[in-house]
């Protein structure tokens, strides 16, 4: 039994890899190799942001015979990372799916049914840290030349730390269902510790270089701190470098730690995924009945699913919160900055308003609403579809959301750069321009990509969100055209600042266009007939 | 008021409809029986625009679903079998929702809302998220939501499965009044006994053909429905 809720787990989470939506069946093994080539590719894509760090870091622990604090930092980095990656995606595969009433109601253990999503979020655990993992082994090999011992030790040891995260994740996970169930406001609790942990993340990702350079110099101080404060890290990191006892102890404590979440959850499984709050009833004020014209009525279903979802609002709207938050530390930071560009950067002067302006871009990347829009409208869609609203009024109100939400946070985060490098009311202008270019061509595309891809069959919100194809592909193609205007920034940086903003500025515009195009004709047939 | 002319929709090598001709006029309350698969919420998603059909035309009130969607569905409300609204709206959002789009004035939405919510005895519900409805419940809403923009049509799937016995009889009555008034309803069900009791006209399906249509005496005679169903099902 567990095999099969596990088959059904995996197959919700990887069926657009292999079958085709439209047709029903299996895509050709061309296809499905190019799409799980993206998927690694874009797993390779965050590895590789990591890799400086791993660099100076074995550079600076490996050679000195401090390989397993190496280890342990990466270890604790990893953590970090896979907890904050897939908290709230395990809080939701456990306690929110809707086929969870009709699995409880089967001749299933709910034992089976919480160890088959569980196991699900041990796989999403493994993706998480294989991002770090891959990195941190091959640059240790690269400095210490190979060992077939610590090659085991770090592979196996992913494999139980990824039970170690997933206890942590279980345990928040169960923390919070725990709490819904005894609040109203589901959604203002989950935002709420969202934006806990993501204060967290960030406090740490700021500190990160600090940190780094203060564990670089005080090997003892940080390694008496894995060894007696840290433990289950210290010996994590020692067991990677080869040592058994350790590996044991770490092991013992990951699983150790994995069993007893799982207790904990196994007791209070049906109790909190069948929840039901039976609070007094809230009747209505007339007050609440107001008109609003067709194209605000739109809006403002489509706000009122992106802000009444946590997940959807945490996983397309952290960017946004990024952005102020650098935008903040950019002007507190101002003169330090100034520093930096005048004595490192002042070759590029010229390229620095475009290069600011795709660092902006950077963060709304990673925030495509419209990427899993037209999927969460799921078993609703029929209502939009027997309505009077013309397709493309509907598919613009999903792209106008996320221009909307994205643009205010982008002109904030343009304007404190503009003020650090002193670009000029004129630059400024041109920056804000393309940013604003950047965001509409991503809402725009994130539709496209979701339009040739829907899935309306989903059980659980999360596979829209965070799991679908066109998520990920929405994502890669922005950070492609990063990529690509920073390439004509500095091709054109004999010219004038103002001249690559403003080519860039045309190029993106222009291709939002032609994708607004798309979408207004080709892809509102697509949703006529979804 | 709804002109289904020789309609035919397959699904890849499947006719769901062949060749299908019904006529409704304003003042009836027309239903829709058939077994299960044998292409009811097929002919009704076409009526309403949902479904694009392969032949055949489809006239609301006059106008084609296929060459002036908007304004047919304009002139139309549908409820399907099984109402999957936006659960993260509350009751009285998506009541707005539906109104700010038929564009109903905001005095006749205020009445009507409460009218219809006292009707069917959901009132206090309306300021909760979809979400914690029941099935019932979120029956009553989707119902609301079609009599709210007082449309010329109404195209119903299964319209009584959840409802309460209360509800059911409120909806009769007021499928009714919506017909004295000149409107139509179009409507598909199981319940036999329903049909009889409620249908000016029926119309019998199998497997994607229209076996029998007419007034409730011209298909019936002097048998019961469930008798002539059975016999032309076999």
């Amino acid at each position: 039994m567990f095999k099969l809720l596990l088959k059904k787990q995996l197959t919700e989470l990887f069926r657009n890899y292999f079958i085709d939506r439209k047709t029903g069946k299996l895509r050709s093994k061309k296809q499905i190799a190019v799409f799980i080539a993206v998927f690694f590719f874009a797993l390779a894509m965050f590895s590789a942001s990591i890799y400086p760090i791993v660099q100076i870091m074995a550079a600076q622990l490996v050679p000195t015979g401090d390989g397993w604090l190496y280890f342990a930092f990466f270890g604790a980095l990893s953590v970090g990372l896979g907890v904050f990656g897939s908290v709230f995606n395990t809080y939701n595969t456990l306690y929110t799916s809707k086929d969870n009433d009709f699995l409880l109601s089967m001749p299933v253990k709910p034992s089976v049914i919480l160890d088959s999503r569980m196991a699900s979020a041990y796989i999403m655990s493994l993706l998480f840290e294989a991002i770090i993992y891959v990195p941190m082994t091959v640059q240790y090999i690269a400095v210490s030349g190979f060992s077939a011992a610590a090659v085991i030790f770090t592979v196996l040891s992913m494999f139980i730390m990824a039970f170690l995260v997933l206890a942590l994740t279980c345990l928040f996970g169960w923390f919070i269902a725990l709490i819904s169930s005894r609040v109203r406001n589901k959604s203002a609790i989950t935002v709420a510790f969202y934006v806990i942990l993501l204060g967290g993340y960030y406090y740490v990702m700021v500190r990160l270089n600090s940190v780094i350079t203060n564990v670089v110099a005080n090997t003892e101080k940080f390694g008496s701190l894995f060894s007696k404060y840290l433990y289950p890290l210290g010996a994590f990191g020692r067991g990677c470098t080869g040592d058994i006892l350790d590996f044991l102890i770490f092991s013992v404590i990951a699983l150790g730690a994995f069993f007893i979440a799982r207790t904990v959850m196994s007791r209070t499984f049906i109790s909190l995924a069948t929840a039901n709050k039976g609070l007094k009833k809230r009747g209505y004020k007339q007050d609440d009945i107001k008109s609003k014209s067709v194209s605000s009525a739109l809006l403002y279903k489509e706000s009122r699913k992106f802000f009444g979802t946590p997940l959807y609002l945490m996983n397309a709207g952290t960017g946004a919160l990024f952005a102020v938050a650098a935008s903040v530390a950019a002007i507190i930071k101002a003169d330090a900055m100034r520093t930096l560009i005048d004595g490192q950067l002042g070759a590029y002067k010229n390229v620095l308003p475009a290069a600011a302006a795709c660092a902006v871009c950077i963060f709304f990347a990673m925030n495509s609403s419209t990427a899993s829009a037209v999927s969460l409208e799921g078993k609703s869609l029929w209502i939009l579809q027997s309505m009077p609203v013309r397709a493309g009024d509907a598919l613009m109100a999903k792209i106008r959301l996320e221009f909307i939400f994205n643009v205010i946070p982008a002109v904030i985060a343009v304007c404190s750069l503009a003020y650090v490098i002193k670009a000029g009311a004129v630059c400024a202008l041109l920056m804000t321009a393309l940013v604003a270019a950047f965001i509409l061509l991503s809402a725009a595309k994130g539709l496209k990509l979701n339009l040739k891809k829907p899935n309306l069959t989903w059980t659980n919100e999360v596979v829209p969100i965070k799991q679908d194809m066109p998520v990920l592909f929405s994502m890669l193609f922005s950070f492609a055209v990063i990529l690509v205007c920073l390439g004509v920034t500095f091709a054109l940086s004999a010219l004038p600042p103002a001249v690559p903003l403003v080519i860039i500025t045309a190029g993106i515009a222009a291709c939002a266009f032609i994708t607004l195009r798309w979408i207004k004709t080709k892809g509102a047939r697509i949703f006529e007939e979804l | 008021m709804l002109r289904i002319e020789n309609l035919t929709k397959t699904y890849g090598e499947k006719k769901a409809v062949d060749d299908l001709t019904l006529h409704i006029m304003p003042g009836e309350i027309y239903g829709f029986i058939g077994h299960n698969g044998a292409g009811k919420t097929t002919t009704l998603k076409c009526c309403t625009g949902i479904l694009k059909f392969d032949s055949g035309e489809i006239y609301i009130d006059g106008k084609s679903i296929k060459d002036d969607p908007l304004a047919c569905k304009k002139e139309i409300a549908y409820i399907p079998d099984n109402p999957d609204l936006y659960d993260y709206m509350s009751g009285i959002k998506y009541l707005n929702f539906v109104c700010d789009i038929f564009g109903v004035p905001s005095a006749e939405r205020k009445e009507k809302i409460n009218r219809y919510a006292e009707a069917f005895e959901i009132k206090k519900d309306l300021g909760e998220a979809i979400q914690s409805y029941s099935h019932g419940m979120k029956q009553k809403l989707a119902v609301i939501s079609a009599l709210v923009h007082s449309p010329k049509l109404i195209i119903l799937d299964e319209p009584f499965v959840g409802l309460d016995p209360k509800s059911a009889f409120t909806l009769k009555q007021i499928m009714r009044e919506i017909c004295e008034g000149g409107g139509a309803i179009f409507f598909s069900t199981h319940v036999l006994d329903v049909a009889e009791k409620l249908c000016d006209k029926i119309a019998i399906i199998k497997e994607g053909r229209l076996i029998r249509s007419g007034t409730m005496e011209e298909v019936k005679g002097d048998s019961s429905l469930e008798s002539v169903f059975l016999e032309l099902e076999g």
